[in-house]
């Protein structure tokens, strides 16, 4: 469940930062995006 | 031109045209929210996203120009995640309501919803956690914080079609919301309850306010005699909301369904227009004398026109300086009313405290106006209910009938007779013509000198119009006015009444008589007209107006039997005693914000 969640909210960071209309929405997922790329598992369980 | 490809097929616009402007000219549809034809670009709601090949980000078909050699495409995985994203965004902070909501099934976030976001999303509801309220103030509209999506179509309309800007953007991120001066209530600030705001909101977070289940209770009060006045502009529109084409004239069918919602009698506000003439005509004559005449400097000129209720809000606010420039004269929506509960009840025999007087209108403005502590001439007051086009549409809906196939019925009497002259009262400059039709032949005893009685200079939808028309051949009684060059101007829209009260007031216009209406087109782009709105629809609206009035036996309003009737019978004359106490008002100056 939750790591669905996590994929589905890493998805709103992918449309976040090509559809937001300026610079700090298009940048604001990245820091999440980093997070959940390099400790999904810490996050998970 | 330009060259592009969207989704393959090649397109050539002119410079400056937008992704969507070109994606619509391939029949290629791209949703959209927050961008409305009639409004600059906003480019918040990023529904119309679009992919370009080699860019980096996707990019908002509403804002961005076209360039050569693009090459879009309006339907990739990208796109259609983003649109997914962004309205299932925009629904986890939304009362979706659906059922129980005014907007129900005539909603663009709805049908955006309904393309895009179903079933089960993962966002959290966040609508309890926003303290949301409802402004029920204003007599003319609602204003419902959990229904808006902050798309901003309002603040760009009052601002830019209005110059009010009664409305605003206040905060950031997630306590955005639309505010008026320090919040106050909307019966508070300086709005002018034109409801063109209502017209443009793309859900129910701006929706007029409704007396429809208050009309049908009194329709079913064996007690009450129900009067329904129909405005102008109502006949050309009504069709919209019930499977017709913008432009089509549906009068009699429009007449056989209130008859059939059960109204005691069908009248027209087409009546009382023409009477509006004869008393604004004359209003206009008398101020010339004195001016030209007998020199009296008190007399105030230009004299401005008094139908639009939007307008008259608006003068108070921001010109006050001018209300004696005003016209005394009431609307004719309110004339009728004033009559209705006085002369008609006489005339029925009807105890006028069993009369109710509804009107339906294409305007918002007008259910204010109806509520004026001023309205009451008759000891009533005048204009109990006023439905907008749109109300009586839904209560055809609800009454289960058949309008394609309702045959032609005509308005009952007594003040159900109208001319030409009352029909163009619905469209920009309509005023302005019947005006001159008729004070002309008064001052003249001639036609004016217009084939086939069509003023062509004061039509059309240009935002500000002026005219000239010379006089000449005065009778006996108007020989001061020999030679006389009037000078006329029209405005719509109320940012186009303010370029000509701007002039006014520096003293750089030399005009005798300005016809001004509130909303863009006039009447016929009232805010309470069938939604959409745009410039193509007030056009065939405009059209449909004035094939009215050419279908129409009489043409100049002191042709119509009933008005010569009511003055014999009861008015006197112009301007007479009787006529003010019920059919003028006066005015009250407004704060300005
Ligand atoms: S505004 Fe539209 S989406 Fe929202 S509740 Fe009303 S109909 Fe539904
Ligand atoms: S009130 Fe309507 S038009 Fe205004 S921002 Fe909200 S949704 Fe948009
Ligand atoms: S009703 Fe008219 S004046 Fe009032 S907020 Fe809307 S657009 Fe502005
Ligand atoms: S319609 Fe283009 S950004 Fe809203």
């Amino acid at each position: 469940m939750k790591s669905t969640y996590l994929t589905e909210l890493t998805k709103l960071a992918d449309s976040m930062k090509i559809a937001a209309k300026c610079g700090l929405g298009q940048s604001v997922g990245n820091a999440f995006k980093s997070i959940v790329g390099n400790f999904r598992e810490e996050i998970i369980y | 031109m330009i060259n592009l490809t969207i989704n393959n097929q090649s397109v050539s616009v002119e410079p400056g045209t937008t992704v969507l402007a070109a994606a619509r000219k391939l029949n290629i549809n791209i949703p959209t929210l927050c961008n409305h034809d009639d409004l600059c670009v906003a480019g918040n709601c990023r529904v119309c996203v679009v992919e370009q090949t080699g860019a980096r980000t996707l990019i908002a078909a509403c804002a961005m120009p076209c360039s050569d050699g693009m090459d879009i495409h309006t339907n990739t995985l990208k796109v259609r995640n983003a649109r997914k994203h962004v309205i299932e965004l925009l629904l986890s902070e939304h009362r979706s309501d659906c059922t129980k909501c005014y907007k129900n099934q005539n909603c663009e976030l709805q049908s955006l919803a309904n393309e895009f976001a179903f079933g089960d999303t993962i966002f959290l509801d966040l609508v309890e956690d926003h303290n949301y309220s409802i402004d029920r103030s204003s007599p003319s509209f609602m204003k419902d914080d959990s229904k808006c999506i902050r798309c901003q179509r309002c603040v760009r309309t009052c601002d830019q079609l209005q110059y009010i800007s009664a409305i605003a953007v206040a905060n950031k991120g997630a306590h955005q919301k639309i505010s008026s001066f320090h919040n106050k209530p909307m019966s508070h600030v300086v709005c002018t309850n034109c409801g063109q705001c209502v017209n443009r909101c793309p859900t129910g977070a701006l929706v007029e306010k409704t007396y429809i289940d208050q009309v049908w209770d009194a329709i079913y009060d064996p007690e009450k005699h129900v009067v329904v006045q129909t405005a102008p502009a109502v006949r050309i529109a009504l069709g919209e909301d019930l499977g017709y084409d913008p432009g089509e004239r549906v009068t009699g069918k429009m007449v056989n369904a209130l008859k059939q919602l059960g109204f005691d009698s069908v009248l027209d506000t087409d009546f009382t227009a023409d009477l509006t003439i004869m008393e604004e005509g004359t209003e206009l004559l008398v101020r010339l004398k004195k001016a030209l005449v007998d020199g009296d400097k008190k007399i105030s000129l230009p004299m401005f026109t008094s139908c639009s209720p939007g307008w008259i809000k608006f003068i108070e606010h921001k010109y006050p300086e001018f209300l004696p420039n005003l016209s005394t004269c009431k609307s004719p929506q309110q004339m009728f009313g004033a009559l209705a509960k006085t002369f008609y009840a006489q005339k029925r025999n009807l105890d006028p405290s069993k009369v109710v007087s509804v009107s339906i209108m294409p305007c918002t403005a007008k259910k204010f106006e109806a509520d004026r502590p001023e309205m009451r001439a008759s000891g009533y007051k005048d204009v109990d209910y006023v439905l907008t086009t749109r109300e009586l549409a839904v209560m055809i809906k609800q009454a289960g009938i058949d309008f394609k196939n309702l045959s032609d019925e005509n308005y009952d009497s007594i003040m159900g007779d109208s001319t030409g002259a009352g029909v163009i009262f619905g469209a920009t400059g309509g005023v302005m013509e019947a005006a001159l039709r008729t004070a002309y032949e008064i001052v003249t005893g001639r036609e004016v000198p217009f084939k086939n009685l069509n003023i062509t200079p004061v039509r059309g939808m240009d935002g500000v119009k002026e005219a000239t028309v010379k006089i000449e051949g005065c009778t006996e009684d108007w020989k001061f006015l020999e030679g006389a060059e009037l000078k006329v101007a029209i405005a719509h829209g109320l940012v186009n009444a303010n370029k000509i009260m701007d002039m006014v007031r520096k003293g750089e216009a030399n005009y005798h008589f300005v016809e001004i209406m509130a909303c863009p087109g006039g009447c016929l782009g009232g805010g309470g007209q069938p939604i959409p709105t745009n410039a193509e629809i007030r056009k065939n609206r405009m059209k449909a107006i004035y094939s009215e009035d050419e279908h129409m036996v009489l043409r100049k309003s002191h042709l119509n039997p009933e008005v010569i009737a009511i003055y014999k019978d009861f008015l006197g004359k112009p301007n007479s005693k009787v006529s003010h106490e019920l059919l003028h008002t006066h005015y009250v100056e407004r704060d300005h914000f």
